[in-house]
Order: C-alpha cells, then sequence, then structure tokens
C-alpha cells in the first residue's frame, strides 16, 4: 500500500514538472512572437533577393517611360555636340579674324 | 584767215599774252592734281579701313549675339539645362563643385546632381553683353569718323582688343558646351534608373512574385504588373544578363560625370582669372567688369596690348579652355557607347 502511495506522489511530480516546462515554454514563445511580430515584416523581406533590389522602394517606368528617355539622351547628345563644334570655332576664331590696321 | 595772220605785229601781243596765261595755268595745276591725287589715295585708305572695320566689327557682333542667344535660352523640357544657384551673394564665381566629384550608387539608383553655377552663366552673360554694347559703339565711331589718323587709331584699337573679344566668345560657347553636357549627364542618369527599376521589377517577379502584382509602384501608386514582366523571354537569364550590362554602363556615367564636374571646376577657375584681366584693365576689382565698358573710347590701345598681349593672359587662358575642349570631346564619345547599351537594355526588357 504504501508503495504505490509512494508511486503516486513520484508521478504527480514528475506531472508537476512536465506542467512547469510546458507552461514556461509557452510563455516564452509568446513573449518573443509579441516581440519580434514576424507578421509585421514588409513582404520584399520575405524573398530571396536582397533589400535593396525591391521594387518596393523604386518608381517603376513603363516601356515608353524608357522610350521617351532614349530619346532625350539622344536630343541632349547632338546638343552637347553641336556646342562642343562651337567651342572648337571659337578657338579658331582667330582664322577669320579681318586686321584692320593692316 | 590764215594760220600766218595770227602772227602779224597787231596781234603778237595778244598771242603772246594767251601763252603766258597759258604757262600760269599749267604751273598752278601741277601741284594742285598732285594735292587732288594725294587726298583721292588719302579718301580711298579711309574708306578701305572703314569697310574692313565695319565687317570685322560686324562680324564680332554677330559671334556674341548668337553666343548670348544660347546662354539666354534655357533649353527643352528633354534638354533640361538647368543651373545650380549659388548660396553667397558674392559676385565672383563661387566654386561650389569640386573637380573629380561624381554620381554615386544608393540601392542601384545613381543619385546626386552635377550642375553648373549659376552664376558662372550670369557673369558671361554680363561680360558679353557689355562687349557687345562696346563693339556697337565702336561701330558707330568707324562710320562717322572722316579723319584718317583717327580712324588708323580706331583700327588700332580694335585689332588690341581681338583677344579679349575672342576670349569671351570661347568662354560663352565652353559654358554653354559644359551646361549641354550637364543635360546630358541628367538624361542618361534619368534612363539608367528607369531601365534599373524595370530590371529590378523582371527579378522580383521572375523570383518570387505571384498573381499579377507583387508590389506597388510607390510615387504613382499604380499597381505593378507581374504578368507582364514575366513574358521576358529568357526570363530570369535576361534579366541578370540585363543587370550586368547595367554595372558597364554605370561605370561609363560615373566617369562622365567625374569629368564634368574636373571640366567645371576649371572653367571657373579660368572664369575667375578672366575677370582678373578685366579689373586689370583698370577701374574695377576682381569680379567686376573693370574698365570694359570704356574700351571703345581707348584709342590709345597700348596698354591694352600690354596686358592682352603677355604670356599667361590672355594667350594661356586660350589654351586652358582648349584642355577643356578636349575634355568634353571624351564626354560625347563615351556618351554615344552608355546611349548604345541602353538602347539596347530598352529593347531587351520589352515588356
Amino acid at each position: 500500500m504504501e508503495m504505490e502511495q509512494v508511486d503516486k506522489k513520484s508521478l504527480r511530480l514528475v506531472w508537476v514538472v512536465v506542467g512547469s516546462v510546458v507552461v514556461l515554454l509557452m510563455v516564452l514563445g509568446i513573449t518573443v512572437l509579441l516581440v519580434v511580430q514576424p507578421w509585421n515584416t514588409p513582404k520584399s523581406t520575405q524573398t530571396a533577393l536582397p533589400s535593396s533590389l525591391s521594387i518596393t522602394s523604386m518608381k517603376v517606368a513603363t516601356k515608353e517611360d524608357v522610350q521617351n528617355d532614349l530619346k532625350g539622351v539622344n536630343d541632349s547628345l547632338k546638343q552637347t555636340i553641336n556646342d562642343q563644334a562651337a567651342v572648337k570655332a571659337a578657338i579658331d576664331d582667330n582664322k577669320q579674324q579681318i586686321k584692320v590696321g593692316n | 584767215m590764215s594760220i600766218a595772220s595770227i602772227f602779224t605785229p597787231s596781234k603778237k601781243l595778244y598771242v603772246g599774252m594767251a601763252f603766258v596765261l597759258l604757262s600760269l595755268v599749267l604751273v598752278a595745276y601741277g601741284p594742285m592734281a598732285s594735292y587732288s591725287e594725294a587726298q583721292a589715295v588719302q579718301d580711298a585708305t579711309l574708306q578701305k579701313m572703314k569697310q574692313k572695320a565695319t565687317d570685322e566689327l560686324n562680324r564680332r557682333t554677330t559671334n556674341l549675339k548668337a553666343k548670348l542667344s544660347q546662354l539666354n535660352a534655357s533649353g527643352s523640357a528633354s534638354l533640361s539645362l538647368a543651373c545650380a544657384p549659388s548660396s553667397t551673394t558674392s559676385p565672383s564665381p563661387s566654386p561650389s563643385v569640386s573637380p573629380g566629384l561624381s554620381l554615386s550608387l544608393s540601392n542601384n539608383k545613381l543619385t546626386g546632381s552635377i550642375l553648373l553655377p549659376c552664376t558662372i552663366k550670369d557673369q558671361m552673360k554680363q561680360v558679353t553683353q557689355k562687349t557687345i554694347d562696346e563693339l556697337t559703339t565702336l561701330l558707330g565711331k568707324v562710320q562717322s569718323t572722316t579723319s584718317l589718323s583717327d580712324m588708323q587709331n580706331i583700327a588700332k584699337n580694335i585689332d588690341a582688343q581681338y583677344g579679349l573679344n575672342q576670349l569671351s566668345q570661347v568662354q560663352d560657347a565652353t559654358t554653354q558646351a559644359i551646361s549641354s553636357s550637364t543635360g546630358l549627364l541628367n538624361n542618361l542618369q534619368t534612363t539608367f534608373n528607369d531601365i534599373q527599376g524595370r530590371v529590378t521589377l523582371a527579378k522580383e517577379c521572375l523570383t518570387s512574385g505571384s498573381g499579377t502584382s507583387a508590389s506597388s509602384d510607390t510615387s504613382s501608386g499604380a499597381p505593378v504588373n507581374c504578368d507582364a514582366a514575366k513574358t521576358l523571354s529568357n526570363g530570369l537569364d535576361t534579366a541578370n544578363g540585363a543587370q550586368s550590362q547595367l554595372g558597364v554602363v554605370q561605370t561609363v556615367i560615373q566617369t562622365i560625370s567625374s569629368i564634368i564636374s574636373s571640366a567645371i571646376a576649371f572653367l571657373i577657375s579660368l572664369v575667375t582669372s578672366f575677370m582678373g584681366i578685366l579689373s586689370g584693365l583698370g577701374g574695377g576689382s576682381l569680379g567686376s567688369l573693370g574698365s570694359l565698358g570704356s574700351l571703345s573710347s581707348l584709342l590709345n590701345p597700348s596698354s591694352l596690348t600690354g596686358i592682352l598681349g603677355s604670356a599667361g593672359s590672355v594667350g594661356g587662358l586660350l589654351t586652358s579652355f582648349t584642355s577643356i575642349f578636349s575634355e568634353l570631346g571624351n564626354i560625347t564619345g563615351m556618351a554615344g557607347n552608355a546611349q548604345g547599351l541602353l538602347g539596347n537594355l530598352g529593347g531587351m526588357l520589352n515588356f
């Protein structure tokens, strides 16, 4: 009888320890979840791409935008070439000079 | 009446007097004829000098007016020839651009801007307008001059200030060329960033995006269509190849920006030297127009010749401007390559 009572007491103690450990783990888990808040993480960081490549932080141009950009580059390149030709002409202007005193 | 009857004794006296009068007329005509001939030569020389002076002055003013008109033009929207306002109120140009400064890369975007200080443009406009005014005044003097000696003095003045006029023209042209180079750089930067955005979109959609919207375009709020990006031929390989080529373009654009900032810094120092020459003409401090406004009244231009003819002044500055011109020539070559690469990338990302 006494042996049976001792076994029951030991078993209760084991269950108390196991229960305490489980409760402790649950408290720890909830705390970690509250602190880290993984559900608030931006979608881009969930991808395999580095954050620097995220399209959420930059304007995405259309195909037509790029065509307009390229036209702008072409126009300004032509303008630059013309303006540089004008510099050359100004540097060589002494060839056109009319000497009045001679 | 026969000829012999003229020499009859009664008429001999009259005939003799007629010969004496004729001789007197001939004697008097000699110097008069010589004087008229000398006067005619002088008049012809004066007219020739006046014509040459008029042609030269018109040529210079036409060139300077064209340059002034370019500097005053703001440019079309696509050329975006902006300038950087100065933070100081100093009349002298503020060197706000350091040599070698280049655009920086942040989050795969080229950021920053390299612009010509507005003060440089403003000063060039003032100098050019003043020079045009003086040349116009000089033209008026040429047209009203009737004395050859006065015309010779004016001619010396016109010839002596040629270097100054040419330098003004070269500075205007160089300022304009650098200004349009900054516009070109700005357009290259915009194109690079826009194509980079499309490459990033393609990579993100092809890697992890699903449905029709992987994310939102934060600048306009329009949904980004991943379905279109997923139609990119050869998918991720094409996107990765485009990213690699963008790395090359980025280096080219940054090199261009570095050259332009060096050219701007060089231009600022040359303009400062030019203003020093103007103040050296007398009566002006550095940064002012000196006595540029009295050049047309200068009838003894020996002092001007001394200043402008000395080594290291106008001649030296012209040589320096030639160096800037060479640097700018490198820009157009590199920009042409960048344009070709960006054009290819634009075609590759056809979604």
